[in-house]
Formats: structure tokens, C-alpha cells, sequence
């Protein structure tokens, strides 16, 4: 089985298409769109993909070129000539109240008009997977509303609207968040997500003393069924953004009203097999890495922003709901376990005290070149790039994502916690881990919670719960269904680009279906 | 002064609200023919018997004997053979030893419960302990037999969990080698008290597996109080030894019904394991 968007074979950087290479492009596309195990739009969205890479990259130089084809540096899902921003997180709230003169939309009187508002607004987002990666601090963005209509409607209303946005958009790269308030939205909000138990992305901000705990408590119980919502550190995050920060896609954090142009990611294994020691690494082999990762990423924004147009001419930006000035680029960072045990002959990263600190040193020392770089077009976080934990695709076999510890080679959950959360500091572009517990967990929340302010107590961003076995399982950033598995492997069309991209992950990288369950 | 301790748990979801590490104290004064631990019902005596089997050879004469945890390999070969159900690895720890374990766990904890062996045989050194627990922010609680009332602890307990093995009490005597008079006294007065956290009602075939004792034991706890969460315990063979370790488990939807049961003698709150 493939990935329906693996990059096909004809694209060459400097090039582009070939005329050796347009009988195997031809016989590509004859396959795209004949292959059954594809709905029509997925097979569109794969030929889209496949014709923007018909053109040459952009002009890099021979060095990142060269980093590029060893794959020390890569994209994810981009085409060679970007034309328009990996993510976005419009201001729904804004739109709300004014309304949209583009989309014909009056300001929100009432839940039903919020309701079709959002959803004709979401079709228009714009983003790398064509659907929209966030769909709003839902819960605040609604609770206004809450009693325009009585009770049971605005229930009925609201359980309507999230089977809609599950169907309409089946992509697991959609994403609501909740909190760090209570509100009476936000409670049904957790209830039907845990009720319905679909694919798409929630995140609880989560901001301990200041969220009470039973609003808290409810979202535990909803991961401990639904392996979802994530625990996002409010505090951490509110510091690093201001309070109106979106958390979109897999865990991606931008402010609201901003968007992220691209993600172009560094792999710190390969990285590592050019580096003499743990000394040459951080002085020589990391800086040059980060300056080949900050020229490709600088030429992309460059391009985004001055050439491609989507800035200037999309209504998003005219009428306020976007605004150029809040959108920034991600610097992805994978394969840091296998860089860590690749140098530090024989300490293993998670398991011994100099490997951690060796972590640590590389971290924050890539942090460093990234934030020395300036940006063009990333007003949104200072004119820098900002660090993003990448967790991949099925196509990275042999490294790990972002800096997580290789599933299989966990350590117990306190230590776990101890080696991963000192790195989330640095990414600000967001970072999660996933922890898996037995299903039993499920009765004690409050257990749950404390592991979560425990995590958060040592600079922890983000965490994944989850329960051991549970029928959606978190691949990497995104969720899937178990059963889409099975279903994909026999060839069956499936619902969504996370079971696509899901079903292709667990086949090249099995192990990531066998974490470590926590005991209770 | 210090506290002879078979095991030390980081982390549990099922020893009282919230994360809990759980302290097991070498000690019990029942026998249960079901115990899942029985290594840790007696003290050792240094009969030395287990000396020559162990693998690591990390065991030497002394009473207790001498265990070296450097070469120990986890087999458990030495209480297997144990005569006296003792566990020659158990530990003493001081106040300050359990305390300094404590530190790095207590973001992650709501709070310690000290479990066993019976935590009571050494109250004394938890007269010292528990107070020492609450001031460094945590919770305190223990999970007793009921044999012994926790009265003198009370100041510094924030809740116990209490385990009521059979109702009726010739049967408790034939499962536990004692009656369970003082059981049943001291499940009312921690209630009375405000710091009955759980009542545990092990169903055990044979034992504790009609509905007349479920009833019995249900209606006992919803008279002192409805609101007295009450968990029923289906009887698990693994880590018991004798014949225990051959009795089977009771039917899944038996314990079902016993929850419905127990529901129904008006308790408010009514869990089950799986």
C-alpha cells in the first residue's frame, strides 16, 4: 500500500519536470485516477499535489539543495513554489460580530447564524490539506450565544454542527479548542466529543488554579474515552503568544488571526551522522543544519509573501479575519532520539542522565540558530521562524518524531515526563507526547489530572492521553479510527486523509501501535 | 524511628482519589487464604532457608537477613520458598527516607496512601510519618484490614479504605483466620468520622459470591451512610498461592448483578473491578 501523496518520482529540485521523466509522470497520474481505494476527491487533491511539483524548487543554494536530496532537511505535503499558507487560524470571533461581506454573511444575531457562519467560513480557510486546521476556541466563540435559543435547541443546534464539521471536513488535521474558562458550551462541547467519538482534533487549555477542576475533570474523562482532548499548558503557551493563541492541525500553535506560511523540518538523526562527537554536533554540525533549514524556510516566506499574492488578495485579510502581520513559518525538528543515541556511545535518551542533558543541549542550541535568524514575513512571533516537534509521516522510518523517545523504549511515565517536557520551552511552534494508560484509568480522572499538573509543573507544553486499546488512536498528531485500519488494508476507500496518512504510518512504522501502557 | 516496608509504588489510580504513591508495610495479623501478597504478612525471622537458592546470592545470615538490592534479580525465588510467608528484601525506612522518595513524585501526586500488610501494625511510626506527608501538600490515607481502629491517626488521616473480606463473621474467620466484629466497628466509627473514603467488598467463590451476603454487607454500610462509596473486588487468582491460586474467578455479569444488588440496598455510589 502507498501514501497517496508520496512525491512522485519525475520531481527533480532544480528542474522540476523533465522531458525523460513525462512518461512516468503520465503513468502516475493514469494510476491516481484509476485507483479504487481512493474517493474522488482524494484522488484530485493527489493530482493537485502532483502537478505543482512539475516546477523547479526555488533557488537554493547548492548546500541546501544537497541537504534536501540526503533528506537532513525536508518538506511535508509542499509543493516546490508554495501559493498559499500551510495553516491558518482565522478570527472567527471577529467574523462573528461583523459579519463577511465576501461570503454575504451579517454579524451572528443568534446560535443558528453563528452556526451557518462558521461553517460557510471554514470552506474558505485555506490551508495545506484544502480544509480548515482550526475551527475556533469554539466554546467562548459560541457561549454568547448559548441562550439566544432555549436549552434543548441550542443543543440540538450544536450536536448538528458537529456532525456536520465531522462529515464535511473527515480530515483528523481539523481542530477545536476549549477552555481555559468554564463555560456551559464548553461542557457540552466535551460531552458530545466524547459521546461521538470522531476523528477531529480538540485541545483543552488547560491553566491549573484558574480552570476549575471539575471542568477539568470532564475533559479528563473525555481523553480517557476518546483519547482526546490534548492537556495544552495555557500558562506556557499564553506567554509565549498572548491569550489569543489558536492551537490547529496536530497541535500547532499561531495567533488567532494568523497562520503559519510553511513548515520545512531539519532531521537531527541525520544531522547527527555528520557530526565527530556530542561537541562537534552542537558547536559545527547543528549550525550549519539550522542555516540550510533557515534559508529554505526564509526563501518560502519570501515567496508566500511577496509572489504568491494570497496575503494581498484573499478576503480572509481584506475584512480583518486574517492579518500578515500575525502569520510566522515553522522550523520542524524530528529524529532527536536517534541523534542522541547515535553519539552518546551507548547512553540511551530517556534512560540515562548524560544522553537527557546531551538532549537538552541540542534543543535548546538549534533554538538558538533558529531565533538569531531573522525571518522575512514572520511578524507573527518577533520576525523569527519558531521550532515546531515534528512528528511525520509514514515515509520517516528509522527516526522518531519530534523529540519524542522511540516507542518500545519508554521509560517509566515520571521519567518520561522528566526527559521530554524540559524541550517544550522551545517549541514554540507546539510539541505533544503520547502517554496510553490502561482503560481502567478512565475511573479515577482526578489521577489523570494530577499527572497533567505534574507534567505542566516541569515546563511540559502539551500531552496526548489516551486509553490503551481505545477505538481512536492517536498516530502521531492526529487521530484515527482502529477499525479504518483494517478497512485500508483490505483496500477499501476510507473516510479522511488521517486514516490515509494513519494506515500508511502504522504499516511502515508498526511499533507505534505498541506503546508503553501506564499501569493504574 | 522507622517502618518496615515490602514495596514502594510511584504512582496508582486505584489506592484512593487521584494519583497516589503507595507505601506497602511489611505486617498483616490476617491470614487470607486469597491474599495476593502473601510475602508481606510476616516479618523475617532469618531461618535462612531462602539463603541457598537465591540466584544473585544476594541474600546472607542475620536476623533479618542481609539483602543486598545490587544483586538481587527480581526472580521472587525467596519467598517462594518462604515458610512464613515473610520477604526477606523488605526494608526499614525512616520518616526522612520515605520522605526524600516522596519529593520528586509530589507534582505529580494528589496525595500517599499506606497500604500492606496491615499499615496499622505500625501506627506508630505513622504517627510521625503522616503529619510530615501533609506538610510537604499531600493527602493522607491508609487501606486497612479494619482490625485495628486508626483512632490515634485520625488528626493526620484524611481518609481510609477499609476492606470488609466476608459479612458473615464464621466464614470471615475460616477466609481470614479472624472474626470481623472489629471490622464492622471500625467501618462506623471512620464513618462517623467523615473519613470513610471506601468500603471494599472482595467477591470471592465459595466466600463472599451469593447475593444474601452482597445484600448483607450493602444494606450494613447504606445504614451508616448511602453516600459511602462501596467497590466491589472480583477475586483474581494471580499473585495468590495454595489453593487460591487455583479458584476461579466469579462470572463477570455475576458481579454486575451484585452492583444492582447493592444499589438497590440504597447505596449511592457502587464500582466494580474488572
Amino acid at each position: 500500500m502507498r501514501n497517496p501523496v508520496t512525491m512522485a518520482a519525475y520531481e527533480d529540485l532544480k528542474t522540476g519536470l523533465t522531458a525523460e521523466k513525462v512518461g512516468e509522470l503520465r503513468s502516475w497520474v493514469s494510476g491516481v485516477l484509476r485507483d479504487t481505494s481512493l474517493t474522488p476527491d482524494q484522488r484530485r487533491a493527489t493530482l493537485a499535489v502532483g502537478a505543482a511539483k512539475v516546477l523547479p524548487h526555488l533557488p537554493y543554494s547548492d548546500a541546501a539543495c544537497q541537504a534536501l536530496a540526503e533528506g537532513t532537511v525536508c518538506m511535508l505535503g509542499e509543493v516546490p513554489l508554495p501559493f498559499w499558507p500551510r495553516y491558518t487560524a482565522p478570527d472567527y470571533a471577529r467574523l462573528l460580530r461583523q459579519g463577511s461581506e465576501y461570503l454575504r454573511l451579517k454579524p451572528a444575531r443568534d446560535l443558528h447564524d453563528a452556526l451557518a457562519g462558521l461553517l460557510s467560513a471554514y470552506q474558505y480557510s485555506a490551508t495545506v490539506t484544502l480544509e480548515p486546521v482550526w475551527l475556533g476556541n469554539l466554546d467562548t466563540l459560541l457561549e454568547p450565544y448559548f441562550d439566544s435559543v432555549p436549552e434543548p435547541e441550542a443543543r440540538r443546534a450544536v450536536r448538528s454542527f458537529w456532525t456536520v464539521v465531522s462529515r464535511l471536513f473527515p480530515s483528523s488535521f481539523v481542530h477545536a479548542n476549549i477552555g481555559p474558562g468554564e463555560t456551559r458550551m464548553g461542557r457540552l462541547l466535551l460531552e458530545l466529543d466524547r459521546e461521538t467519538g470522531e476523528p477531529v482534533n480538540t485541545s483543552f487549555k488547560y491553566a491549573p488554579g484558574v480552570t476549575p477542576e471539575g471542568f477539568a475533570r470532564e475533559a479528563a474523562r473525555c481523553a480517557m474515552g476518546a483519547s482526546k482532548p490534548y492537556f495544552h499548558n495555557h500558562a506556557l503557551s499564553a506567554a509565549d503568544w498572548g491569550e489569543e493563541y489558536a492551537i490547529a492541525s496536530c497541535y500547532n500553535l499561531m495567533p488567532v488571526g494568523g497562520g503559519i506560511h510553511t513548515l520545512v523540518r531539519v532531521n537531527l538523526g541525520k544531522v547527527a551522522t555528520r557530526a565527530e562527537s556530542p561537541a562537534h554536533m552542537l558547536e559545527a554540525a547543528i549550525p550549519e543544519a539550522a542555516a540550510l533549514l533557515c534559508e529554505i524556510i526564509a526563501a518560502r516566506c519570501a515567496f508566500l509573501g511577496a509572489e504568491a499574492g494570497f496575503l494581498e488578495h484573499s478576503f480572509l485579510v481584506k475584512e480583518g479575519l486574517l492579518r500578515p502581520g500575525a502569520f510566522t513559518a515553522y522550523a520542524g525538528v524530528f529524529g532527536l532520539a536517534e541523534a542522541v543515541n547515535g553519539l552518546m556511545g551507548g547512553a540511551r535518551y530517556g534512560h540515562d542522565a548524560a544522553a537527557d542533558r546531551f538532549a537538552i543541549d541540542i534543543i535548546a542550541k538549534l533554538a538558538e540558530c533558529v531565533a538569531a535568524t531573522p525571518m522575512p514575513f514572520c511578524a507573527g512571533s518577533g520576525g523569527k521562524a519558531v521550532l515546531h516537534a515534528q512528528v511525520g509521516i509514514d515515509s520517516d522510518t528509522g527516526y522518531t518524531p519530534a523529540a519524542r523517545i522511540p516507542p518500545g523504549d519508554e521509560p517509566d511515565l515520571y521519567d518520561h515526563l522528566r526527559t521530554v517536557s524540559p524541550h517544550d520551552r522551545h517549541f514554540t511552534g507546539g510539541v505533544s507526547n503520547i502517554f496510553e494508560f490502561e482503560a481502567t484509568a478512565a475511573d479515577n480522572p482526578q489521577a489523570v489530572l494530577d499527572i497533567v499538573r505534574g507534567a505542566f509543573s516541569l515546563g511540559c507544553r502539551n500531552l496526548a492521553l489516551g486509553p490503551s486499546g481505545g477505538d481512536l488512536i492517536r498516530v502521531t498528531g492526529y487521530l484515527m479510527r482502529r477499525s479504518d485500519l483494517t478497512r485500508r488494508a483490505e483496500g477499501q476507500i476510507v473516510r479522511g486523509d488521517g486514516a490515509l496518512f494513519g494506515s500508511a504510518f502504522f504499516v511502515n512504522q508498526p511499533e507505534h501501535l505498541h506503546r508503553r501502557v501506564r499501569s493504574v | 524511628m522507622k517502618a518496615q516496608v515490602s514495596r514502594l509504588l510511584t504512582h496508582s489510580f486505584v489506592d484512593g482519589p487521584g494519583n497516589r504513591a503507595v507505601i506497602f508495610l511489611q505486617g498483616c495479623q490476617m491470614r487470607c487464604l486469597y491474599c495476593h501478597n502473601p510475602q508481606t504478612q510476616a516479618l523475617c525471622d532469618g531461618c535462612g532457608l531462602c539463603i541457598g537458592g537465591c540466584p544473585g546470592e544476594a541474600l546472607s545470615a542475620g536476623t533479618p537477613l542481609r539483602w543486598d538490592p545490587a544483586r538481587c534479580q527480581g526472580c521472587d525465588r525467596c519467598i517462594a520458598v518462604c515458610p512464613s510467608c515473610a520477604d526477606p528484601r523488605a526494608t526499614w525506612y525512616g520518616v526522612g527516607d520515605l520522605l526524600a522518595w516522596l519529593r520528586p513524585l509530589a507534582p505529580f501526586l494528589s496525595g500517599v496512601t499506606v497500604s500492606g500488610g496491615e499499615p496499622m501494625l505500625q501506627a506508630e511510626f505513622l504517627a510521625a510519618f503522616l503529619p510530615a506527608v501533609r506538610q510537604a501538600g499531600l493527602s493522607t490515607m491508609i487501606e486497612t484490614n479494619g482490625l485495628i481502629e486508626p483512632e490515634p491517626l485520625l488528626p493526620w488521616l484524611d481518609g481510609a479504605l477499609v476492606d470488609l473480606k466476608v459479612w458473615d463473621d464464621d466464614r470471615h474467620r475460616a477466609l481470614t483466620g479472624t472474626g470481623n466484629a472489629a471490622v464492622k466497628a471500625t467501618i462506623r466509627r471512620l464513618a462517623a468520622q467523615g473519613k470513610l473514603v471506601e468500603v471494599r467488598l472482595p467477591i470471592i467463590a465459595g466466600f463472599s459470591d451469593d447475593a444474601a451476603h452482597v445484600q448483607a454487607a450493602a444494606g450494613f454500610v447504606a445504614a451508616i451512610d448511602p453516600a459511602i462509596p462501596v467497590r466491589l473486588l472480583r477475586f483474581r487468582p494471580h499473585g495468590t498461592v495454595g489453593p487460591a491460586a487455583g479458584w476461579a474467578p466469579p462470572a463477570d455479569g455475576l458481579i454486575d448483578q451484585f452492583v444492582t444488588i447493592a444499589r438497590s440496598a440504597g447505596l449511592i455510589t457502587v464500582t466494580r473491578s474488572r
